[in-house]
């Protein structure tokens, strides 16, 4: 068991190295942050509306997230794989699971450093008024297990091919299939394909309304375990799709 | 982890194969979990407000229930066209009727029923009141819940999500309705149409409509008008409610006065200006009615017919009369922020903010064998003002110099109340009547408008349900004071602060002082704006009298002086406007600045530090 742990560490810190070692940490962590801070106070105008409330901000992250989590994992295996870099991992005496756990978990961390760095908007919304500090880390706790959910559902698609922008792609459209599910755009399309019992199902899967419940102050044992089983459930594929990486 | 002989990979079939059922597997034990977790309910409710959980007045009421109580929940789940947010309601409604479950401790049990189309679950929802609701696609859902408990029934007909703030409170008197259905009565003596007027009045819509607040109030117990000409307040009658009562004869006072002395609850809404119900609002109020005054001074209260309060600290944006179309800080209308409010009494303890449009000042002379306490008061910055210069508005603030000065604008009192009429003849009546005095609480307010629909509830037509949504605590305020004098002060307690605001408290106070600095200036200008407009009219009215007039140099002159005078006026007004909101603006600049940009510059130079080092190290 020790063995493993220490295994998964030093992919980790591989990891780590080469996001802050690369330009990749920097622009991705810019970016984050200045679009969340534009869609926050300009779309949607949170100094003019005057609440001391952060539902708004945290309202971007699954948006954001659609889109920069393909994009920090789209290299996560691609890049092994074009380097060829993947077979020589994969003769340490590691198992693909500590690989697996190693590189999401890095990325996972990435993630909530970038959510550390948004904390002037907590000093901003305390200074300005007295929110409810409860529902603020109910946020943010909401925020990290989604990011989590996201960046898994990444990982997995950059298991599945070389090509770190087909991955990009491939994860965006299935974030943004989480994102829709429970709304009429993807219920309607789905009413003359498939029966109701399978739109309802579909509907429940959406990432919005389990957030949008544990942002609102209430963290709830069934919404913190779909996001565990999102996870779980996209590492299996991608543990899958490493064993098999020879006929994909 | 035998990893050296998956490691080399094999070309097989069969490892994508079992991967793949694997998967399907996996996901099929996934989706049960969740489903299994899902019913548990399990929850950490870390809302400041515990908005999800149930108060300790509700686990009283629930775990000390007498009989058994059902509630069936109809909500019909399979139906895809359900709005989202409904969706998500409908959850959190299920959820929270599983802590009444566990609160009841098996006294109180609940159904789910899914009403699907043309079943007998339909059926059952209909017999019970549950109202379906109407999806624009034609298709019917229900969305409500029924209380039962041996033969009483109550009935919630529609979950409206607007109303999530007041659910505990909907369906713990839903629960305690079906325990004990004996409904308190209720007397009001009023000279506004609160009950609506018998006829539809063309030129008034909605005023033949019973106001909202009865409404609210025959949900729970049994309202009744008294008629002016009555001589005598029914025996049975537990709170009665002086609603700025006009002409009330002598007859009237003296029952009024017996059923006080005799330990009835009263609520007096007394307003010095009240500007609803009326067919003119311009006309105003008539003030407060002679008796009623005598009545209310026999108890030590007075209120000033002519004057009303004007508060500073906390006015109201209106539209301004004087200049159409701009928005100015009104101080007779009062906005009043949760610090105003008694804080320790179960009526006001919970409450954010109320609007009073237009308010008069409660005094206390203290009378023996009764105990006073202010529930609603204004802030220090208030003044009292003369009844006419309500219209004035916003230009209150020029002459305003603060004393420190507090006002009441709604007091409790408690004890034996004191008779009108000669203090022998009370006496007498007590030792012919009952062997102890009786003690009654009685509540003035010295407004009335605070309970019209306007000032507090904002209605919709949502697909054919009518639907209120209320702004702000008055409504609250009211049924809290309401339970409290019917008996039922446990209700009360439950009630949250309907609005669940979180003003910026900074802003507001950077508001005030930018206020204080300008306004009085802004007036100042504004006045002479006005007098120099004025005169340029007559100037200019005069040349266009005849057609010839051809002015001479003085008169061009003057009429250039005042042309610049006027733009001058205009040019320093914009200023002074400016100024107002620079502040606020300029910190929201730094604001935004500091939270956009700051961090990610911190970042940009790390990580460009980080490069160079880099290259050096290299």
């Amino acid at each position: 068991m020790n063995s493993g742990i220490r295994h998964i560490k030093s992919i980790f810190m591989r990891e780590m190295t080469g996001y802050f070692g690369s330009a990749l940490a920097y622009v991705f962590l810019v970016i984050f942050l200045v679009l969340l801070g534009f869609f926050t106070f300009y779309v949607s105008r949170f100094f003019e509306n005057g609440q001391a409330d952060l539902g708004v901000f945290f309202s971007w992250h699954p948006w954001l997230y659609m889109l920069l989590a393909p994009a920090i994992t789209m290299r996560l295996w691609a890049d092994e794989r074009k380097q060829g870099t993947l077979e020589l991992l994969m003769t340490f005496p590691i198992t693909p699971f500590e690989a697996i756990m190693g590189k999401f978990l890095a990325a996972w961390f990435f993630v909530g450093i970038a959510l550390l760095l948004t904390f002037p908007i907590i000093i901003t919304v305390t200074y300005l008024g007295s929110p409810d500090f409860g529902a603020i880390f109910c946020g943010y706790a909401g925020s990290f297990l989604m990011a989590g959910a996201f960046l898994s559902i990444g990982i997995m698609s950059s298991s599945l091919t070389r090509s770190p922008v087909v991955s990009f792609l491939v994860s965006s459209f299935i974030c943004l299939f989480f994102n829709l599910a429970g709304y009429p755009p993807v219920t309607q399309a789905m009413k003359s394909l498939a029966p109701d019992a399978m739109v309802n199902f579909v509907s429940e899967l959406s990432m919005l309304t389990h957030v949008a419940s544990i942002s609102r102050g209430v963290i709830s044992l069934f919404d913190v375990f779909y996001f565990v089983s999102v996870m779980g459930f996209m590492l299996f594929i991608n543990s899958v799709s490493l064993e098999n990486r020879q006929t994909l | 982890m035998s990893s050296k002989e998956n490691n080399t990979g094999s070309s097989h079939g069969m490892p994508l194969l079992t991967g793949f059922a694997g998967i399907v597997i996996v996901f099929l034990i996934l989706v049960f979990a969740n489903v299994l977790v899902a019913k548990m309910n399990l929850r950490w409710d870390a809302s400041s407000e515990k908005l999800y959980s149930l108060s300790d007045a509700t686990e009283n009421i629930a775990s000390n229930l007498k009989n058994r109580v059902e509630i069936r929940f109809f909500y019909s789940e399979d139906n895809i066209n359900i709005p989202a947010h409904i969706k998500a309601y409908a959850k959190r409604v299920r959820d929270f009727l599983g802590e009444y479950e566990n609160a009841g401790r098996g006294k109180i049990v609940f159904e789910s029923i899914n009403p699907s189309h043309d079943s007998d679950e339909e059926d059952l929802a209909q017999k019970y009141g549950v109202k379906g609701l109407n999806l624009p696609t034609g298709e019917r859902v229900y969305f409500g819940l029924v209380a039962i408990s041996s033969d009483q029934e109550e009935v919630i007909p529609y979950l409206d999500p607007n109303r999530e703030a007041q659910l505990e409170y909907d369906i713990t008197r839903a629960i305690t309705r079906v325990q004990n259905p004996k409904k308190e009565k209720i007397g009001i003596i009023t000279g506004l149409p609160v009950m609506g007027m018998g006829m539809a009045n063309p030129m008034q819509p909605g005023m033949s409509r019973p106001w909202v607040f009865v409404n609210e109030l025959k949900k729970t117990c049994d309202v009744s008008l008294i008629d002016k000409e009555d001589e005598k307040i029914p025996d049975d009658v537990r709170l009665l409610m002086l609603i700025n009562p006009d002409s009330v004869s002598d007859k009237l006072l003296k029952a009024i006065d017996s059923y006080a002395t005799s330990g009835g609850n009263v609520i007096v809404l007394a307003d010095p200006l009240c500007i609803s119900g009326n067919a003119n609002p311009m006309a105003g109020g008539g003030g407060i009615d002679r008796n009623l005054e005598k009545l209310l001074a026999a108890w030590g209260v007075e209120i000033d017919s002519q004057k009303i309060v004007a508060d500073f600290f906390y006015p109201t944006q209106l539209y301004s009369q004087r200049n159409p179309g701009s928005v100015e800080s009104n101080p007779v209308w009062i906005s009043a922020q949760k610090d105003v409010f008694d804080q320790q009494d179960t009526i006001t303890g919970k409450i954010e903010n109320m609007l009073f449009p237009i308010a008069g000042a409660v005094m206390i002379k203290e009378k023996a064998g009764l105990k006073s306490s202010t529930l609603v008061r204004t802030s220090k910055s208030s003044a009292l003002v003369e009844s006419f210069k309500a219209q004035l508005g916003g230009e209150l603030a020029a002459d305003f110099k603060p004393t420190g000065e507090v006002y009441n604008i709604a007091v409790k009192l408690e004890g034996t109340f004191p008779s009108v009429f000669s203090e022998t003849a009370a006496k007498a009546e007590d030792k012919t009547g009952g062997n102890s005095p009786k003690t009654a609480t009685v509540i003035v307010v010295a407004d009335a408008d605070f309970i019209a629909d306007d000032y507090y509830v904002e209605k919709q037509n949502f697909l054919g349900f009518e639907m209120a949504q209320i702004f702000n605590d008055n409504l609250n305020f009211f049924l809290n004071a309401t339970e409290l004098l019917t008996g039922n002060p446990e209700l009360a307690r439950i009630r949250a602060g309907g609005t669940f605001s979180r003003p910026f408290t900074k802003v507001r106070d950077m508001e005030l002082r930018a206020r204080e600095k300008w306004y009085a200036q802004e007036v100042v200008l504004e006045k002479s704006a006005e007098e120099t407009n004025q005169k340029l009219q007559a100037l200019n009215s005069k040349k266009s009298e005849k057609q010839s007039f051809v002015l001479n140099p003085e008169q061009e002159a003057e009429i250039k002086k005042f042309q610049e005078e006027k733009i001058r006026i205009n040019r320093e007004l914009k200023a002074v406007r400016r100024n107002l909101k620079s502040d606020i603006e300029s910190m929201g600049n730094v604001i935004k600045f500091l939270n956009i940009f700051f961090m990610p510059l911190l970042i940009a130079v790390a990580g460009i530090l980080f490069a160079i080092r880099r290259r050096q190290n290299a």
